[in-house]
């Protein structure tokens, strides 16, 4: 008897994770075939575990609330002639196991008002103009990659928005500051800081409690005054400062840092902010970056790792398709010539 | 395994006839086995006092706490009262046993010992190591890795952890195999369109096709289009507006051989030639209704005409090549069109192919000519003159040594000798013992390995800088002049050591030991020399150092009524504090403030340190002190009020005449008044600033 109460126990737990991942099409443009044309009203008829394409749009998808574990995927943040646009997405309790890809969110991402604690939630290649905020009960188990964001977390004043564990923040492109609390289960890794907050690209809320160690990330200022990274309970490993500008940065504390050495970017367009359709941050072959991290591999956005960062913000293994040209007008019955071009992402 | 317990002794004769110590002795712990019946120490010669070190054996002493006892014996014969410490014996474990197994585990702890093993480097305590750590069987998400090592003791670390994401990275080159239109909606759902079939690609692909649009009523339609990899993953769609018109377009070629020609002609009408192989490339330039195809390809045309724009399908041409070798090149690419060479082999680089170009490595020399025609030696040297140039020859000297391995490639030496085994074979070694000086200018050219030779390359007589080890033993007290050098040569010779300090020297005779005493603090130069050997001599700079003199800083906290003291200058500090003492070997220390003035003392462990001394007061009213006031000055606490940076002091005659007043900083809550120049009397003190005024009565004695 115990022994088939213990199989229908475990049965029960795999049913949990197993979602039907139906694909359900979204798009708010004008004249729009997609299955519904208001993303909310989506996740509302969505079940768990559904994929929600959000189709490019010149109109902003607004303000939405996440309840259900779901796969957000837009076609790109910055591509140069179409974007998924989100102003707002809150990760509302019951979000745990969801992924969000490809999508511009034109504010934030954020738990705010939430009593329990989200879990395996999944940001790639996103573009978050403002920062994403681990408000209330926050999350566990983070994955922060290939995006390009204003803030993680928030510093000193609104320590409560660094309520995360067990994060990988890595091959995103930091603009103001990322923000830790749990930094000891917390991994930040070949990044590059673009033009961050000059004297606290990274904060530690728990400073008396240890450091965070951030490893084999790009620190890349434009400023004329003396950047100073350095932070209380915040050491670097195998890191690299330079200011564009005029003024030297302060030398990093921790090891193996190379301290104002330009990296020698392919491109980046001779400033310090983020050009998707002109910026290339791959390094150049005579950069002191290249085989400078702590396992030999390069610093910065490309570190061999498997994952390759997307400038404007494609989702990994969907492919694109571009109609590249149509016969605007066919006669009656006559075949409709069209040449596609697609790609594999 | 023996143990030894290392003690530094100060020895004193304890009376004023300074009788030398003759005997000294030691117990451990107890009880005391009687005067005279301790272990006897050996100690040095003296007179009186005495500064020694002795290792004193542990052995058989069990770890903890201890005591040794020791006493000395005056040459009449009286015994001191001993002295005692206290000791700790304890069993230091080695930092550099090895760490000798390791283990990890994902999410769930085993157990220590149960984890996967790890097969770990040879190391001597400490270790970097890369692992290959296998994830199969792990599901796709996040996952907690664990480690932790043993060391040769058995003794676990406490894990280490990190996070990690399970999952797979797309592969870009994966095939793109299926795709689906609908035209106008509602969106049926991916998967539910109409499909169209895809030409075989490996993740990227231009391709047109011919949609038919049976059924579509005249007027606007818009057409969504989607693609799905070959594992199943859809992309979004794309979309393109179009109309049929009965009155359209066109978009039919016609093809004579190839020449491509629109059939739509009408004035007004505008024309774009497209490489379709070459992701529908525009073809600049080509914008004219027909259109020659220079290579075989696949081209459309692009037509727009009264706002309307039509493409007519890709069609496939060929276009025939003119390859006069047929070697697969064109001749317009062939860098030697009339004789095939499909490789296009081009040794220097000069445009013509190896198989027609006379001169391959373009150095002037005819191939025909050329002892190395694949390298260019314009000077064309050949050493061992066997047809075959240096720079290509793998034996330049022909001796049938490879040049490299040849110890003297230009000239042939078969048995390779190389008497002073530098890597240079003898025949071409100007410098056969290796001393440095060439063979051409070598006295004594067979001088033995490692020998120091002069200018003549002889040898000369040296020593190993090893052979002298010095020892210096700091004075005891500032000014005592008791500082020692000790000087200890490995090889007994005739020496002579000068000490030297500013303008002053002392020399002193020794074979193999020397120590120099009474020597005040200061650097001096050492220079050794030895007898008979006039072109020798080794100097060394030597400090004989002193002791620092005692020195404290006090931080009284008046509202926790403490102070806190920073110590130094000596090991062992003795404190009173209100007359109750304290002894402390720490250098930093809070004592608590029982009275309202609390009087302080320190002293070191070496009287001739010194002493410091404050007189503290922790009080919220204003007071003067010392009162009646005989001294120099008389200090005027004002309380533990931060307020005070700056006040007014005055002092009047109780007629009322002012006789003194002063701006004064108020450091540590006191400001100190000179009273030297006061007659004896009473005095009106008056201190002040903008927001309070005190008026105390002094007395001058």
């Amino acid at each position: 008897m115990r022994k088939t109460t213990l199989f229908t126990l475990a049965f029960l737990v795999n049913l949990a994770f197993i979602y039907a991942q139906n694909i359900i099409t979204v798009d708010n443009s004008p004249g729009s075939a997609a299955q519904f044309n208001d993303l909310q009203s989506a996740i509302s008829q969505a079940q768990d575990g559904d994929i929600i394409y959000v189709h490019p749009s010149e109109v902003n998808y607004g303000v939405i609330d996440v309840n259900k574990p779901l796969t957000l995927i837009g076609f790109s943040h910055s591509s140069s002639d179409k974007e998924t646009a989100i102003d707002d997405i809150f990760l509302r309790n019951n979000a745990s196991n969801t992924t969000i890809q490809g999508i511009h969110v034109t504010d934030v991402i954020s738990t705010d008002g939430n009593s329990t604690t989200i879990e395996n939630i999944v940001i790639e290649n996103c573009l978050v103009d403002d920062g994403i905020y681990f408000e209330d009960a926050g999350m566990n188990n983070v994955t922060l990659r290939g995006n390009i964001i204003r803030r993680v977390g928030f510093v000193t004043s609104f320590a409560g928005s660094n309520n995360y564990s067990n994060a990988l923040i890595t091959n995103n492109i930091i603009t103001d500051v990322i923000a830790v609390k749990s930094f000891q289960s917390i991994t930040i890794k070949n990044n590059i800081f673009l033009s961050p907050n000059a004297f606290r690209p990274v904060f530690n809320a728990n400073s008396a409690s240890g450091s965070a160690e951030i490893q084999n990330s790009i620190f890349y200022f434009n400023t004329s005054s003396s950047p100073d990274p350095n932070e209380a309970g915040v050491t670097f490993s195998n890191c690299l400062t330079f200011n564009l500008s005029s003024g030297p940065v302060v030398a990093l504390q921790g090891t193996n840092n190379l301290d104002n050495i330009d990296p020698l970017f392919v491109e980046d367009n001779d400033n310090t902010t983020f050009e998707p359709l002109q910026d290339n941050y791959q390094l150049l072959g005579n950069s002191l970056a290249r085989g400078a991290g702590v396992n030999g591999e390069d610093l910065g956005l490309f570190d061999g790792s498997g994952f390759v960062f997307d400038n404007v913000g494609f989702t990994d293994g969907i492919p694109t398709i571009n109609i590249q040209a149509i016969s605007t007008t066919v006669a009656p019955g006559q075949n409709l010539n069209v040449i596609i071009n697609t790609t594999n992402q | 395994m023996k143990r030894v317990l290392m003690i530094c002794l100060l020895l004193f004769g304890g009376w004023a006839t300074a009788q030398s110590i003759g005997a000294a002795e030691y117990f451990i712990d107890g009880p005391d086995p009687g005067v005279g019946n301790g272990t006897a120490l050996t100690i040095n010669g003296n007179s009186g006092s005495l500064i020694q070190e002795f290792s004193i054996p542990t052995t058989g002493l069990s770890e903890g706490f201890h005591n040794l006892y020791v006493r000395t014996q005056v040459a009449s014969g009286n015994w001191s009262l001993y002295d005692r410490s206290v000791f700790y014996i304890a069993a230091i474990s080695n930092v550099n046993q090895n760490i000798a197994a390791a283990e990890y585990f994902f999410d769930q702890d085993p157990g220590v010992g149960n984890g996967t093993a790890l097969a770990l480097n040879t190391n001597t305590g400490q270790l970097t190591q890369t692992f290959a750590i296998p994830t199969v069987g792990l599901t796709e998400g996040f996952h907690n890795f664990y480690v932790r090592t043993r060391n040769t003791d058995g003794n676990w670390s406490l894990y280490d952890r990190t996070i990690i994401y399970i999952g797979t990275f797309a592969d870009e080159n994966e095939p793109i195999t299926a795709a689906e239109y609908f035209f106008d909606g509602p969106d049926p759902g991916a998967g539910n369109g109409t499909a169209l079939t895809l030409d075989t690609n490996t993740g990227q692909l231009t391709q047109s096709f011919a949609l038919p649009t049976d059924g579509l009523a005249a007027g606007a339609h818009t057409v969504f289009i989607r693609v799905r990899t070959e594992g199943g993953v859809w992309s979004l769609y794309d979309t393109a507006s179009f109309t049929v018109d009965p009155a359209a377009i066109d978009n039919t070629v016609t093809v004579i051989e190839n020449l491509l020609t629109a059939n739509f002609n009408a004035t007004g009408a505008t024309y774009q030639w497209l490489d379709c192989g070459n992701t529908n490339t525009v073809i600049d330039g080509e914008t004219n209704r027909s259109f020659t195809a220079t290579q075989s390809g696949t081209y459309a045309v692009q037509i727009s005409f009264n706002g309307q724009t039509v493409v007519s399908n890709c069609i496939a041409i060929t276009v025939d090549s003119d390859d006069d070798d047929n070697d697969g090149i064109l001749d317009v690419n062939d860098n030697c069109p009339l004789t095939p060479n499909s490789d296009q082999a081009d040794n220097d680089n000069d445009g013509i192919g190896d198989v027609c170009d006379d001169d391959d490595d373009n150095d002037g020399i005819l191939d025909t000519d050329d002892n190395c025609p694949m390298m260019a030696n314009a000077d064309q040297l050949d050493t061992d003159n066997d047809g075959e140039g240096d720079v290509c020859d793998t034996d330049d000297d022909g001796d049938g040594i490879d040049d490299a391995s040849d110890n003297c490639p230009l000239t042939a030496n078969p048995d390779q000798a190389d008497a002073d085994n530098d890597g240079e074979g003898d025949i071409c070694d100007d410098d056969s013992d290796n001393d440095g000086i060439p063979d051409m200018d070598d006295l004594c050219p067979n001088t033995p390995p490692d020998a120091v030779v002069d200018f003549d390359g002889c040898p000369i007589f040296s020593l190993p800088a090893s052979n002298f080890t010095l020892k210096t033993i700091g004075e005891s007290c500032i000014e005592n002049n008791d500082g020692q050098l000790e000087i200890t040569a490995q090889e007994a010779l005739e020496y002579t050591a000068t000490l030297r300090l500013g303008n002053t020297d002392q020399a002193l005779p020794f074979t193999q030991e020397l120590t120099f005493t009474d020597l005040e603090a200061g650097a001096y130069e050492l220079c050794i020399t030895i007898a008979g050997q006039m072109d020798y001599e080794q100097c060394f700079d030597v400090t004989i150092d002193e002791p620092e003199s005692l020195s404290a800083t006090s931080k009284v906290d008046a509202v926790a009524k403490n102070v806190t003291l920073d110590l130094k200058g000596s090991t062992t500090y003795f404190i009173a504090l209100n007359g109750e003492s304290y002894r402390t070997n720490e250098s930093h220390i809070t004592l608590p403030l029982n009275r309202v003035e609390n009087t302080l003392r320190i002293t070191g462990d070496k009287g001739c340190q010194g002493s410091y001394e404050d007189i503290i007061v922790i009080s919220n009213n204003v007071m003067a002190y010392p009162n009646p006031v005989v001294q120099e000055r008389v200090s005027v606490y004002l309380g533990s009020r931060d307020e005070f940076q700056t006040v007014r002091a005055s002092i009047y005659s109780l007629s009322g005449a002012k006789i003194m007043d002063k701006e004064m900083s108020v450091k540590g809550g006191l400001i100190e008044i000179g009273t030297t120049t006061l007659a004896k009397g009473v005095y009106i003190l008056n201190v002040s600033n903008k927001a309070t005024l005190f008026n105390h009565k002094i007395i001058k004695q």
